[in-house]
């Protein structure tokens, strides 16, 4: 898997940048960041770098800031100092306050999918995966509807367009989630833990659609889970995290199998069990 | 004939028929004025609850001020105030707007802290799953939070819809012949109070239980 050796363009508007034919300018950038909640540093001056159609696992027990690494990325969180880029472009950075109106199309190449869906409950399937087209990218009602039966077939629920969040299972509405997600043609996608509130018996119906997304798409993807066969099987590349730093990363048959660090191997007999 | 006057205490069909025009057109001037109060207060209490989310510290203490203020005194002052006080410095209304706005600003501070509840009860994560789908926060607003604030305290705005309505009644205090001023006048009149306010109390109560099997039904519809 190519990783993007960045040629970071002097000057020149984030748009440039992303037209530039030289855009080796990997999907995403961590500069030195770090997030601190009050006193708890959760993110350690982390710098990370995320290739076009990359896809990254990211591990490690709770607290080690694999979430805050995603909800920084979708700009739920702001950074405490460093930098975040999106193809080249500051999506984020701590101290400095940034324009809206150039961090919106940074943002708009990425897409989230929750532990908990997210769903909007008072509309329907259809309805939850027309929303953004129709009120963010101005879609024609008609369009976004093909738009959206198209996602849910794909995601295997083409029947259930009618259905509101409330009368589908956890699996049906997490794959609800992720066609609503893959509506905006994000080319980053953000995986956050979305097996872990489900039935065990559901998990892999959610899990096959994101191996098929990986299979026929080029989005970068960015995972999070406790699922270590879903983490190995998916990934070009795991990163292995605790307290806010990454200890190790590398190829998953490398990592699962023979990882270097001590408490990676301790991390991985741990969940094993 | 004998006057059926004050000392005539059957009970008498014939003057409820005979009260029953002036109390109609006193029922439509409470329909009125409690529709026009609750939209008022709606869009008020609204304002005032997104508003009160803001970061702006000083425009959150002016409506905790003005909406503990509110909340803390009677009505009936508060519309005394708008129509004998509020000429002298401003502009001259008429009765019945004068009780509008005194019932709309009246309710917006109750209805402003339902809708706080309202929202605040909303999921965090509808916020951020709106973020991650590039909404637009005035879109995030009307298309995901609100309608589902709204549907969560729809009981409790039917409570206040209610209590409006039967609270319009203080209007009469301020002239507008509402249906209970239009009850007392014509009872002032004839002495005829028990039949006149068997009757009002009657419509009253129809009308409050319609409106209360409206909002049910509004709950309902809009249950998901």
């Amino acid at each position: 898997m190519v990783m993007g050796i960045a040629v970071i363009p002097k000057g020149g508007h984030v748009l440039d940048k992303l037209e530039s034919p030289a855009s080796e300018l990997p999907a995403v950038e961590f500069v030195e960041v770090s997030k601190s909640f009050g006193a708890l540093r959760v993110i350690d001056n982390l710098s990370l770098r995320i290739g076009r159609s990359e896809r990254v696992s990211l591990i490690g027990p709770s607290g080690s800031g694999k979430t805050t690494i995603l909800r920084l990325l979708m700009t739920l969180e702001k950074p405490s100092e460093g930098t975040i880029k999106v193809f080249g472009g500051a999506l984020s950075a701590g101290g400095r306050g940034l324009r809206e109106s150039d961090v919106a199309p940074l943002r708009a190449k990425i897409g989230m999918v929750f532990q908990q869906f997210n769903l909007f409950p008072h509309m329907t399937a259809l309805a939850n995966v027309m929303e953004a087209p129709v009120q963010v990218l101005r879609m024609p009602k008609p369009d976004a509807k093909a738009l959206a039966e198209s996602l849910l077939e794909r995601v295997g629920l083409k029947e259930k367009g009618a259905s509101y969040p409330s009368e589908l299972s956890g699996g049906q509405q997490q794959r609800v989630a992720i066609a609503r997600a893959l509506a905006m043609k994000p080319q980053i996608m953000l995986f956050d833990e979305i097996t872990s509130a489900l039935d065990p018996e559901v998990i892999g119906e959610v899990l096959d659609v994101v191996h098929s997304l990986a299979h026929e798409t080029k989005m970068a993807m960015l995972v999070v889970t406790h699922e270590m066969g879903f983490a190995r099987d998916i990934a070009d590349r795991v990163i292995f995290m605790e307290k806010g730093r990454i200890v190790e990363e590398g190829k998953p048959a490398k990592l699962f199998a023979s990882p270097d660090n001590v408490r990676t191997k301790a991390f991985l007999n741990a969940v094993k069990r | 004939m004998e006057d059926k006057g004050a000392n005539d205490m059957t009970f008498s069909l014939q003057t409820m028929l005979d009260v029953l025009p002036a109390l109609l057109r006193g029922t439509v001037v409470t329909l009125q004025a409690t529709a026009a109060g609750f939209l008022l207060a709606l869009a008020l209490g609204l304002v005032l609850a997104i508003a009160r989310r803001g970061s702006n510290r000083a425009i959150v203490m002016v409506i905790d001020l003005f909406v503990t203020v509110i909340r803390s005194t009677p009505l009936l002052i508060q519309l005394y105030l708008l129509f004998y006080v509020l000429p002298l410095y401003g502009p001259s209304l008429s009765p019945l707007v004068t009780g509008v706005l005194g019932l709309g600003v009246h309710y917006s501070s109750y209805l402003s802290e339902v809708f706080r509840a309202g929202i605040d009860a909303v999921p965090k994560g509808q916020w951020e799953a709106s973020v991650a789908l590039q909404m637009p926060r005035a879109k995030t607003w009307y298309r995901i939070i609100l309608p589902q604030a709204f549907r969560i305290v729809l009981p409790q705005i039917g409570n206040y819809m209610i209590s409006m309505y039967k609270h319009a009644s203080l209007l009469a205090t301020i002239t507008v012949v509402e249906l209970l001023g239009a009850a007392l006048n014509y009872a002032g009149e004839t002495f005829r109070y028990l039949e006149v306010l068997t009757i009002v109390g009657v419509i009253y109560f129809i009308i409050g239980y319609i409106f209360s099997r409206l909002i049910k039904y509004i709950e309902l519809k809009l249950a998901y």
